[in-house]
């Protein structure tokens, strides 16, 4: 009860009077703004648009503004919001606005089921294919105006692909790729000159120099050469292509310019490859040399832990990928240490493992990410687009992908200095050969290899183990080679359902489908067989009936 | 109201009254189905079988059979039984009582045709772990269809499924399935020089003379029937540009330097990001061929080789003049 100060008694309507006022008060406010909010959104004075995605890394909703404010400035009465959410309640979060219908009208895709499976993007999202090979109209004033906007992103817009409903969903945005990060600081220290390793065989050396420095300054408890946020594997991809595209020629048996681990398996059974073949041991040597740099047990290592090690300067290079560069070059900055950003450099002809190089690994069939898609019920779904096509016209995307430092995906948009060497080299081969057939095989590969890279067992052991594991009948090539042919199965089924919606609804509303989509899923579907031509290529190239070998491997319908 | 004023006597009100009524009751009812076909489709759309079979049951029961309404209704839900999952042996059987419904009773023939070639795609397809494939009733469906409906756009469709399903014998050592089902479609094509299909036809036909029958001449040629018609699944054909340019380069008894030189340019300007641009540029080197302008490679020298590129740094915030 409060006090009436006057009478010195206490009053009964006194303190009762403020919260009531104060109630009315809030209330009155809250009217307004909710009536004002409404008539915003019932009938807006300006077209809005609303974009959520989960890039809360530095820089990325600063890019995202300044290319908002550049489109806003070219299209007069048009608002764009963009909804920064973090990524632990991204899910929950577009998953219910999804439902209640509530969506904003661009979401990125990703981390939610019902951004990423089919049956969900389709009753929630716009299908994109017919939308995307007129030019993008923003790119006017440059080389790309007559270019199907598609074929205006570096990944041919393959990001956005959903390859079961055949169609595209998403519009991708940005790129991403791996690097190695440098410390020129401490290279400098320890080896006398920061100059940047250019061969693989400079690389080991300056290894080695930062070893003998972390002796020299007793730090050789804490001190490595080398971290990787992703273990050795991210590290042994950039070094699989040099050392094998080579095979090609042998093992590429349907000519489409890679080698499948089907054809990998095949070529192993006839000991066209082996472990034992020159180019694969010098492979696997090369690899167990960079893992004589990393730390003891590297396996256990992660992204955190390698970035923080990096960070304190007890190691000089790092193994991560483009999406970090921002925040390890702000790490650099603190700490005090020039940084620089290099491709995985490869031995030269005249060092050990030279000669078994063909090229580097090109970059060109890299896919985008940052992948943004058009809410169904979007009452702008048109103008959302039209951002879109802003963010990746070659101006636009510079502007998203400049300020953010992340590499940019538009052919010709021009990198921030950080990204540079992020830019995917569309120079080098592609072709590899992949002794990981199936996912069993691969998980004893990945297992018992990083054993041999760590020092904790030799060659020889990985060898008796892989040979185990790949001629093992129930889990080795034979039930991958099952496994591939259940899938292409399955996928010619799925692709019967895309069909087969998209022949009713022409049925039912005559002109109203995409014919070529139509005869692209057609066509797709009937390349594959049902599966056939896997059953025949066992027969043939494996020497054995299927239905014999594989008589105890049930098909698993979803 | 108008209609009393214009009436001469009790039943002529009766009338009016009665008109009027049921002008009321039906109006809604007329609205009510509408809204319940544009849900039902919607559920096509979503590729949600479960929900289109909830929703097209009873506007199939309400419909006349023969009508626009059952028509539809009827494909609908047996295509719907045919995709739903889980897929049973009710399921599938249930789709085909439905499609077969509409062969016998549907009012427009691009429903029958559809059923029919349905019919085809269940026994083709294995739908269920028991289900068995059986090949032949499959082609007998399609041939169904390309006889009631040889002067229709399906009738290709139909030619193609069913050599398909010769195709996909793969009986080696002879491959006389497969030899059969490519002669049906050469003939085919032949017989119809204005078919909606007939890139995908040649292209398929390039496929099977490529493997299983390694008869690489006849598979370029295919191949470059495909490319005069323009490829079907635009943007993803450079795997077949290639396959065109290994083939004409290394694999006949008199290579065609020119055909593959057209594929490997092509590869650069259509199709960049396949991997293969690369090396097209050295392979069009190699044969002496004038290499075209890629925007992709624009910022890297294509004749040299990567090695590491020079590298960008960040300089420490005490070192760096621009902050």
């Amino acid at each position: 009860m409060s006090i009436d100060t006057r009478e010195g008694k206490p009053s009964r309507f006194g303190g009762n009077l403020i919260g009531v006022v104060m109630l009315v008060v809030a209330f009155t406010v809250s009217l307004i703004v909710a009536t004002v909010n409404t008539l915003r959104i019932e009938r807006p004075s300006e077209t809005v648009i609303r974009i959520a995605h989960w890039q809360l890394e530095k820089g990325y909703r600063e890019a995202m503004q300044e290319a908002i404010e550049e489109y806003q400035r070219r299209n007069p009465g048009v608002k764009i919001e963009q909804m920064g959410v973090t990524e632990k309640l991204y899910n929950q979060w577009v998953n219910t606005q999804l439902i209640s219908g509530t969506a904003p009208d661009l979401c990125e895709m990703g981390h939610s089921n019902m951004l990423t499976k089919d049956e969900y993007t389709v009753k929630y999202f716009i299908p994109l294919s017919s939308l995307i090979t007129r030019p993008n109209p923003y790119n006017a004033d440059n080389e790309l105006k007559d270019t199907p906007w598609k074929e205006t992103l570096l990944d041919g817009m393959r990001g956005g692909f959903r390859e079961g409903l055949q169609e595209y969903y998403g519009i991708p945005t940005t790129l991403i790729s791996m690097r190695l990060f440098v410390n020129r600081t401490l290279l400098k220290e320890a080896t006398g000159s920061d100059a940047l390793p250019k061969t693989f065989g400079q690389w080991m050396e300056q290894c080695r120099a930062i070893r003998e420095y972390a002796k020299r300054t007793g730090q050789e408890r804490t001190m490595v050469p080398v971290v990787s946020c992703y273990g050795i594997q991210s590290i042994q991809g950039a070094y699989e292509v040099p050392f094998t595209s080579s095979y090609e020629r042998m093992l590429d048996l349907d000519l489409n310019g890679e080698v499948l681990p089907i054809e990998t398996y095949i070529g192993y059974r006839k000991k066209q490859v082996t472990l034992q073949d020159p180019s694969m041991q010098a492979l696997f040597q090369a690899m167990k040399t960079v893992g004589d740099q990393m730390q003891l047990g590297f396996s256990g290592m992660d992204r955190q832990t390698a970035q923080f090690t990096f960070a304190n300067q007890r190691a000089a290079f790092l193994s991560t990928g483009s999406w970090d560069a921002s925040g390890v070059a702000l790490q650099a900055e603190t700490a005090g240490f020039e940084l620089a950003v290099i491709q995985m450099p490869l031995p030269a002809m005249d060092e050990p493992f030279g000669a078994y190089i063909r090229g580097r690994q090109n970059e060109a069939s890299s896919n985008g990410a940052g992948v943004y898609g058009v809410y169904k019920n979007s009452r702008n779904a048109e103008r959302a687009l039209d951002f879109l096509m802003f963010l990746t016209s070659r101006e636009g995307n510079e502007i998203l992908n400049q300020r953010s430092e992340w590499p940019p995906l538009t052919i010709g948009a021009k990198p921030s200095k950080l990204m540079e060497p992020f830019q995917p080299d569309p120079r080098g081969y592609n072709a590899r050969v992949n002794i990981s057939f199936g996912p069993r095989v691969a998980q004893a590969v990945t297992a018992e290899m990083v054993n041999f890279y760590q020092g904790f067992a030799p060659f020889s052991e990985f060898e008796r183990i892989y040979n185990e594991v790949i001629f093992d009948p129930r889990r080795g090539g034979d039930w991958a080679w099952w496994n591939e042919y259940d899938l292409r199965r399955r996928d010619v089924r799925n692709k019967e359902r895309v069909l087969a919606q998209d022949l009713a609804l022409e049925l039912i509303n005559p002109g109203s489908r995409d014919a070529g989509r139509t005869r692209r899923a057609v066509l797709q579907q009937l390349t594959r067989y049902n599966g056939t031509d896997y059953l025949w290529l066992f027969r043939t190239q494996r020497e054995a009936d299927p239905y014999q070998v594989w008589k105890d491997f049930q098909p698993v319908f979803p | 109201m108008q209609v009393f004023a214009l009436g001469d006597g009790g039943s002529v009100k009766k009338l009016s009254i009665c008109l009027i009524l049921l002008s009321i009751c039906h109006t809604p009812a007329l609205a009510s189905t509408d809204d319940a076909f544009a849900a039902a489709r919607q559920t096509l759309v979503e590729l949600d079988w479960k929900s289109a079979i909830r929703l097209y049951t009873p506007l199939r029961d309400a419909a006349k059979p023969g009508s626009k309404e059952w028509n539809e209704a009827t494909y609908c839900l047996a295509t719907a039984y045919h995709h739903v999952q889980p897929p049973s042996y009710d399921t599938i059987q249930s789709a085909l009582n439905n499609y077969q419904q509409v062969i016998d009773k549907a009012s427009d023939p691009r429903f029958v045709a559809r059923a029919m070639m349905n019919l085809g795609r269940v026994y083709e397809l294995r739908d269920y772990p028991e289900d068995i494939v059986d090949m032949d009733k499959a082609r007998e469906a399609y041939e169904q269809v390309v006889a009631r409906f040889p002067g229709d756009p399906i009738a290709g469709e139909a030619a193609l499924r069913a050599a398909s399903t010769l195709v996909m014998a793969f009986d080696e050592p002879n491959y006389e399935k497969v030899k059969a089902g490519v002669a049906f479609l050469e003939k085919w094509l032949a017989d119809h020089p204005n078919e909606e299909l007939a890139s995908v036809m040649w292209q398929y036909i390039g496929d099977a003379y490529f493997r299983p029958l390694q008869d690489y001449k006849n598979a370029l040629q295919a191949y470059e029937k495909v490319d005069k018609l323009g490829w079907t699944d635009q943007g993803n054909q450079g795997p077949w540009y290639w396959r065109c340019a290994q083939l004409a380069e290394r694999f006949l008894d008199q290579p065609e330097p020119e055909i593959a030189a057209k594929y490997y340019a092509k590869i650069i300007i259509e199709t960049p990001n396949s991997g293969k641009a690369y090396e097209s540029m050295q392979a069009l080197r190699r044969l002496n061929k004038p290499v075209p302008y890629s925007p992709l490679f624009a910022k890297f020298d294509p004749t040299a080789q990567p090695t590491t590129q020079e590298a960008v740094t960040t300089q420490p915030a005490t070192q760096r003049s621009d902050r």
